[in-house]
C-alpha cells in the first residue's frame, strides 16, 4: 500500500513538474483550469482583476459584464459612420459586444492599443463613408503613453501593417538551446504556483493570508491598495491621482500632443477624431480623491486644446450611481453606460456626416 | 533554483521519493544529476566553471597521494592556483583592474585595464573553498584521494549545500556517500522541522526586515538617524535569518536524505565576545580559515605581535572572501581590530581580576556590547560603498537626529518585526531544538510553522544574501 502511494505521488509530482517546465503544456492546463468548475480549477479574475491580484475578500464581487443597451428613442439606428475605436482595456470585449450599443455606427474597427495587439488589424478607410476615429485612454496612462509609444502616431490606417516575423522562425535555435530553454525554464516556479495555488480549493487560504496581512499589518500586494473607507480596491498605478502634482509643462505637452494627433489623423481622411480620457476610479470616488490632482480637468479645460473630447469626468462626478467595480480596476456597466450615452450624444451632434 | 520557491519544494520531493526507491549503488548518481540540475537552473553555463574546479582537484589530489614531498607541494600549489585563479577571474579581476587603473591615473599614468563583463557564478566562493579544503586534506594525509570521479563531483556539488554552504570537510561528507541509507522517519521529522524553520526565518523574518533595510539604505539622505539606526539594527537580524535560514534548510534537507552536515550557526548574538561570536557565526568558514590559513601561518605558537598580524590578515581575507569591495575589507578589518583589542583588554581585565565576576548583569552587558560591535561592522557589510557607510554612521551619531522613525512599513509591521526578533532570540536561547521525537508534537510544530510561513511570509522571490558570495 505504501509503495503504491509513493509511486503515485512520485508520478504526480513528475507530471506536474514537466507540465510546468513547458510553456505550451502549462498554457493548455491553465486554460482547462480557467474553465473548470472543480476544486482544482479557478478563474481568479471572475471576481475582478484586483481581487485576482490581491485575493482581498472584503470587496469581492462578481465582475458583471451584461450586455448594455441604449435607448432607441434617443439614439435611432442610422448606421452612418465607420468607427475606428482605438482603446485601452475599458472598452475591451467585456463591454463592447454589440453594434447596437453605437446605433450611428455601421462598421466598428475595434483596436486595442498596439502594445496589447498581436496582429494589428487591417483598416481600409472607405471614402464613401464617414470615418470617425475615437481614442480612449485611461487616465493613468495619459502622461506617459505618448512618450513611450511615439510610433503609434504613424500606424498605417489605410494599409495593412506588415506583420512581424514570429520570434521562433526568425531565430534559428539549435536542439540543445531548445532543450535547455525547456529544462531550465525561468517561468517554472510561476507556473507551479499558478497550478497549485490559484485553485478554488486554495482560494480561501489565500484570502485568509491577504486578509490577515491587510488587517494586522496593513500590507497588500504592491499592485493593489484599499480605499480609505475599504469599499474599493484600487490599482496602485492610479495612486499618482492623489499623490502627484501636475506641472503646467506636463499639461501643455499633453495638450500639444493631442492636437498633433488630431491633425495627423484628420489628414489621413477621418471626418472626426475624438479623444476620451477615462478617469481613474480613485479620481471619482470619495473620500480618496480629496487630494485629486485635477489632471483630467486641467487637460480638458485647457484653452489650447483643439481635439474634441468625449468628456465623462463631470458626468461621472455628478452621478449618484456606482460606476466602478469594487474589486476590479474597470468601470461597471453603469460607468460604461454613461460613456456610451455621451459618445452617442457626440456622434449624433456632429454636423460633419453626410 | 532558490530554496524559498515552490519549484525547490517539488524538485526536492521528487528527489527524496526517488532516492529511497533506488538501490544504494545508484543513489549517488541520482544526487549528482539532481545537483547538476539544481545548479544549472541558475544559469546552465556555470556548470563548466564548477566542472573545471572538480576535474582539476580530482586529478591533482590523486597525484598528490602518490608523490614525493617536493612534488606534492608543487601539485598543491598548482591546485590552489587553479582554484584561486578561477575565483580571481570571476570575482576579483574587475575590482583589481578598476582600482589599479584609478591608482595609476592618480599618479599621472594613463593606463586603462579593461573590465570583464562576466557574471559571478552563484556560490563560487563556497564550492571553491570546499574543493580546496579537500586538496589540502589529501596533501596533509588526513584524507584519501577519492577514486570515484562521480562521488568526488558530488562532494563538491551536493545540492543542499552547493551555493551557500556549510563548507563541508571531506572527512565528514565523503564517507557518507558510501554508507547505505535507509529511510528513517525520525530523521525525516527532524529534517523537515529544521527545513521549515529555516524557511520561516527566511520568508517571515529576513524578507520582511529586508523591506525596511532596503528602504533605509536607499534613502539615507531623507531619513532620520533613528530610522537608520533601526534599519542597521534590523539588518543584523535580516542577515542572520537569511543566512542561518539557508543553512537550516541545507542541513534539514540533507538530513531528510540521511546526511549530516556540520552546524553553521550557534545563536551568535548571545556571544559575550567577538572571539565567541566567530565560534558561533558561519562556523564552517571560520574553522576553514583557522585550519587552512591561520594555523599554517603559525597559529598560536608565535609572538604576540606576529599572532595579531596573522589574525588581522585572516579577518581581512575573510572580509575579502565575501566580495570584491572595500566595504568587505573594512568589515573584516574591523572584526580583526575588535578581536585583537579584545585579547589585549582581556589580559588587562585578568590582571584586575575582573573576568571572574559571574554577575548576570555583566554577562548581558557583554552580550549587548558584542552585539553593538558586530552590528556596527554590519553597516560596512551592507553598504554599497564606504561613502554610504560613513554617511549612515554620521547620521546615526548626529546630535538631534532622533526625530522619528519612518521605514516605509506601517507601525504594526515594525512592531511585528520586533516581535519576531524577540521570538527568535527567545527560541534560540531557551528552545534551541525542536521536539521531533513525539510524532504528535512534530505535526503540531510542523503545521504551525508551515501556516506561519504561508500566512506571514513575504514571497518576493528574494535570493539569499550569501548566494552572491
Amino acid at each position: 500500500m505504501n509503495k503504491i502511494i509513493i509511486y503515485c505521488s512520485l508520478l504526480l509530482l513528475i507530471i506536474l513538474y514537466i507540465v510546468c517546465l513547458n510553456d505550451n503544456y502549462f498554457e493548455q492546463i491553465d486554460e482547462i483550469k480557467y474553465k473548470s468548475k472543480s476544486i482544482l480549477g479557478f478563474n481568479k479574475y471572475e471576481n475582478g482583476d484586483l481581487y485576482g491580484m490581491s485575493y482581498l475578500p472584503m470587496q469581492k464581487e462578481k465582475f458583471d459584464t451584461a450586455i448594455l443597451e441604449v435607448s432607441i428613442e434617443q439614439f435611432p439606428i442610422q448606421k452612418k459612420i465607420n468607427l475606428c475605436l482605438v482603446h485601452d482595456s475599458y472598452l475591451s470585449k467585456h463591454f463592447l459586444k454589440s453594434k447596437t450599443q453605437l446605433p450611428m455606427v455601421d462598421t466598428i474597427y475595434n483596436i486595442e492599443y498596439p502594445w496589447r495587439v498581436k496582429n494589428f488589424p487591417k483598416i481600409n478607410l472607405d471614402s464613401s463613408k464617414n470615418n470617425v476615429l475615437i481614442f480612449e485612454l485611461v487616465e493613468r496612462h495619459l502622461l506617459t503613453f505618448f512618450d513611450s509609444v511615439t510610433a503609434f502616431t504613424v500606424v498605417p490606417l489605410t494599409e495593412p501593417p506588415k506583420k512581424a516575423e514570429p520570434a521562433s522562425t526568425a531565430v534559428n535555435t539549435t536542439l540543445l538551446e531548445k532543450i535547455t530553454s525547456v529544462l531550465f525554464n525561468k517561468e517554472t516556479n510561476n507556473h507551479l504556483q499558478s497550478i497549485v495555488f490559484d485553485t478554488r480549493i486554495f482560494a480561501p487560504i489565500k484570502e485568509l493570508k491577504a486578509y490577515t496581512n491587510y488587517r494586522f499589518l496593513q500590507r497588500t500586494v504592491p499592485e493593489v491598495y484599499v480605499s480609505k473607507n475599504e469599499d474599493y480596491l484600487f490599482f496602485d498605478e492610479t495612486k499618482p491621482s492623489i499623490s502627484k502634482n501636475i506641472s503646467e509643462k506636463e499639461v501643455i505637452k499633453t495638450v500639444d500632443l493631442l492636437n498633433k494627433i488630431s491633425e495627423f489623423y484628420k489628414n489621413k481622411g477621418f471626418c472626426d477624431v475624438y479623444f476620451s480620457i477615462l478617469p481613474n476610479p480613485v479620481s471619482i470616488i470619495s473620500p480618496d480623491c480629496d487630494r485629486y490632482n485635477q489632471l483630467i480637468p486641467l487637460v480638458q479645460q485647457n484653452p489650447n486644446l483643439k481635439m474634441p473630447m468625449i468628456d465623462v469626468f463631470d458626468i461621472f462626478k455628478k452621478s449618484k450611481q456606482t460606476l466602478f467595480c469594487h474589486s476590479d480596476s474597470h468601470w461597471n456597466k453603469n460607468g460604461c453606460q454613461l460613456w456610451l450615452n455621451e459618445c452617442n450624444r457626440k456622434l449624433y451632434a456632429s454636423k460633419n456626416y453626410h | 533554483m532558490i530554496f524559498n520557491s515552490l519549484q525547490f519544494i517539488v524538485f526536492f520531493a521528487i528527489v527524496v521519493l526517488l532516492y529511497f526507491q533506488l538501490p544504494h549503488r545508484v543513489r549517488w548518481k541520482l544526487l549528482l544529476a539532481a545537483s547538476c540540475y539544481f545548479y544549472m537552473v541558475f544559469l546552465p553555463v556555470y556548470i563548466f566553471i564548477l566542472g573545471f574546479t572538480i576535474v582539476v582537484d580530482y586529478f591533482i589530489a590523486q597525484k598528490i597521494e602518490n608523490s614525493t614531498k617536493h612534488i606534492k607541494k608543487m601539485l598543491l600549489s598548482a591546485s590552489l592556483i587553479a582554484n584561486l585563479g578561477v575565483l580571481f577571474l570571476f570575482k576579483y579581476y574587475n575590482f583589481f583592474s578598476s582600482n589599479l587603473t584609478e591608482f595609476l591615473q592618480a599618479w599621472g599614468q594613463n593606463i586603462h585595464f579593461p573590465q570583464l563583463s562576466i557574471l559571478l557564478p552563484i556560490g563560487l566562493s563556497f564550492h571553491t573553498f570546499q574543493a580546496m579544503g579537500y586538496t589540502v586534506e589529501v596533501y596533509r594525509g588526513n584524507q584519501k584521494a577519492e577514486r570515484n570521479f562521480g562521488i568526488f563531483a558530488l562532494y563538491v556539488m551536493f545540492f543542499p549545500q552547493l551555493v551557500a554552504g556549510p563548507i563541508e570537510r571531506p572527512q565528514n561528507l565523503l564517507p557518507q556517500f558510501r554508507i547505505p541509507k535507509i529511510y528513517d522517519f525520525e530523521k525525516l521529522k527532524s529534517g523537515l522541522l529544521l527545513l521549515t524553520f529555516g524557511l520561516f526565518k527566511k520568508v517571515v523574518i529576513a524578507d520582511r526586515l529586508a523591506v525596511m533595510v532596503d528602504f533605509g539604505y536607499s534613502n539615507i539622505e531623507n531619513l532620520s538617524g533613528a530610522s537608520l539606526l533601526l534599519a542597521v539594527f534590523f539588518y543584523a537580524f535580516q542577515i542572520y535569518c537569511d543566512f542561518s535560514g539557508y543553512s537550516d534548510i541545507a542541513v534539514g534537507s540533507a538530513r531528510i536524505l540521511g546526511f549530516e552536515l556540520m552546524e553553521n550557526f550557534r545563536a551568535p548574538y548571545f556571544s559575550q565576545s567577538i572571539a565567541e561570536f566567530w565560534r558561533r557565526w558561519h562556523i564552517s568558514l571560520s574553522t576553514w580559515f583557522r585550519d587552512y590559513l591561520y594555523v599554517p601561518l603559525g597559529g598560536n605558537q608565535l609572538t604576540t605581535g606576529r599572532r595579531n598580524a596573522n589574525i588581522l590578515i585572516v579577518f581581512l581575507l575573510s572580509g575579502f572572501w565575501h566580495g570584491a569591495n572595500w566595504t568587505f575589507l573594512v568589515w573584516g578589518g574591523l572584526h580583526g581590530f575588535f578581536y585583537i583589542s579584545e585579547k589585549i583588554t582581556q589580559k588587562m581585565f585578568q590582571r584586575l581580576n575582573f573576568t571572574n565576576h559571574k554577575s548576570v548583569f555583566l554577562k548581558y552587558f557583554k552580550i549587548i556590547c558584542t552585539f553593538c560591535l558586530v552590528t556596527f561592522a554590519w553597516i560596512f557589510f551592507r553598504a554599497e560603498n564606504l561613502h554610504q557607510a560613513f554617511e549612515i554612521i554620521k547620521k546615526i551619531a548626529a546630535v538631534g537626529a532622533y526625530s522619528g522613525v519612518s521605514l516605509q512599513l506601517q507601525p504594526n509591521e515594525i512592531y511585528f518585526s520586533l516581535f519576531l526578533v524577540v521570538f527568535l532570540l527567545l527560541k534560540e536561547k531557551y528552545l534551541p531544538y525542536f521536539f521531533s521525537k513525539n510524532t504528535a508534537a512534530f505535526w503540531v510544530q510542523w503545521i504551525g510553522l508551515l501556516l506561519a510561513c504561508y500566512l506571514f511570509g513575504v514571497f518576493n522571490q528574494k535570493q539569499f544574501i550569501y548566494f552572491q558570495f
